[in-house]
């Protein structure tokens, strides 16, 4: 039976996205009808795939709550939370309400904010230990780091007009012409992937390896 | 009728694409075998499983925070997850405890049907625990982040591998798990979370590396076909661009209008 699963999803998937890469291409109004409906249909399968979720997740933490787990009682806090969330939504019927709107912008918000925030140090510490000098390669990356810093705050300037420029210069060439080399690779690297996903070299995304 | 700014695109597409299918199958039919040169990156994947398990801590996985059907990084979850398959065969041979955490949720029914096929292939089916081994997180960037971050502190992993699309989290991840002191390999085709990946991480796979790991890593001969028709994709690409650039000093401007066109 899960051979022939894998054998629909296998002409799913060779037909599927051939239509959506004819649709970019071709004017046709049949096509861009069917193409439309399947990203419509993409977008079902993504919140039914979110009741998924919640399940696998309320599985674990109540199995985190049940057998006392370390830290359980976060467990409980995870899952209040989520319950919270979805009752407010039911409840107040929309997720534009001022009740729901307000846990998200009390909580959810400054929350994430505090994490984002949180990079600056991250990219701090991760500065330090990029800009040993162990290796050449090490030591083009600190000169490099430098002369953009110097490029980007104010005292580079008053320091030497000429150390904006340079760090300019690294960013305009060596930066955009790399990053465009990359996205390139990137670009091809794509079209292979999807080229065998497509004809059945690579059966790995269908859940499973062959 | 084709599309006008999109008549380029569809004839480099097919063009690539017959490149690829021509070396795909010369390396099927064993007529052209392409010799592909080792990668260290794809290499440590092996050896960060390897190092987890002689330690007998567990292995972390993401594959990102993009959905299957994300317009830019569809290629990167799809790409982390045929390496997830791979990461989870070696950490079910080697013994290592593997924990894949999931951000979107059309990713988790995949996630979980992978790992679960590597551990019934290897006969270990008792091992995988439902909600446990495959872990959805949080679809949200940073609640997906500070739960991915708190696993890693708390299991104390010793390899940890990121891929697909990651975002401004990419750099937290990568930091918290070099402060664990985990092996860590990495891939992307985000250009700016690159450069934090190549700082806190032991290797990345940069760009299309991260999209071919899997035909590397596989024993086919015919995946390594499609990485030389990439190749040659890419051959006719800079062809393309210094043909354009020579005409386009010369005052022709045949290369740019037919890609403009």
């Amino acid at each position: 039976m899960a051979g022939v699963w894998r054998k629909i999803a296998s002409v799913v998937l060779l037909v599927a996205p051939a239509i959506i890469l004819f649709d970019f291409a071709l004017k046709n109004p049949t096509l861009q009808s069917v193409a439309t409906d399947l990203n419509n249909w993409a977008v079902v399968v993504g919140a039914f795939a979110l009741g998924i979720g919640a399940y696998s997740l309320v599985l674990r933490h109540g199995r985190m709550i049940s057998k006392r787990r370390p830290e359980w009682p976060y467990s409980i806090m995870l899952l209040l939370t989520m319950f919270t969330f979805i009752v407010t939504g039911l409840v107040t019927g929309s997720i534009t309400s001022p009740q729901y709107n307000w846990i998200y912008t009390a909580i959810v918000m400054p929350v994430s904010s505090t994490l984002y925030g949180m990079n600056a140090f991250f990219i701090a510490s991760a500065s330090y230990r990029a800009f040993k000098a162990k290796s050449w390669e090490a030591l083009v990356l600190l000169v490099a780091a430098i002369f953009l810093m110097l490029k980007n705050a104010p005292i580079g300037g008053v320091i030497s007009p000429v150390l904006p420029q340079i760090g300019g210069i690294i960013w305009d060439f060596a930066g955009a012409t790399g990053m465009r080399a990359l996205l390139i690779g990137i670009g091809i690297g794509t079209l292979a992937l999807g080229l065998r996903v497509i004809i059945g070299q690579e059966k790995t995304p269908l859940g499973g390896a062959e | 009728m084709l599309i006008a700014g999109k008549v380029s695109w569809a004839l480099i597409t097919l063009v690539f694409s017959l490149a690829m299918l021509v070396v795909l199958y010369l390396a099927s039919r064993k007529i052209y075998v392409p010799q592909i040169r080792e990668h260290p990156g794809v290499h440590a994947i092996t050896e960060a499983v390897g190092r987890a398990a002689e330690m007998g801590r567990p292995v972390s996985f993401s594959p990102g925070t993009s959905s299957l059907y994300d317009t830019k990084y569809a290629g990167d979850t799809a790409a982390a997850l045929t390496l997830l398959g791979y990461v989870a065969k070696e950490a079910v041979k080697t013994g290592s405890k593997l924990i894949v955490g999931i951000a979107p949720p059309t990713v988790l029914p995949v996630a979980q049907a992978i790992v679960q096929t590597a551990y019934s292939l290897e006969g270990k089916s008792e091992e995988y625990v439902e909600g446990d081994t495959v872990r959805f997180y949080s679809p949200d960037q940073w609640g997906f982040a500070s739960s991915y971050i708190g696993m890693m502190y708390r299991e104390r992993v010793a390899a940890n591998f990121l891929f697909g699309g990651h975002a401004a989290e990419a750099l937290i991840l990568a930091e918290t798990g070099a402060t664990v002191g985990a092996m860590q390999v990495a891939g992307s085709t985000n250009v700016y979370q690159l450069p934090m990946y190549v700082v806190a991480c032991d290797y990345t796979l940069i760009g299309e590396d991260q999209l071919a790991a899997a035909a590397y890593l596989s024993p086919d001969p015919a995946q390594k076909g499609v990485i030389f028709g990439q190749d040659i994709a890419k051959l006719i690409c800079v062809g393309l661009i210094v043909l354009g650039a020579i005409l386009s000093t010369a005052g022709i401007k045949i290369i740019y209008q037919l890609l403009a066109s």
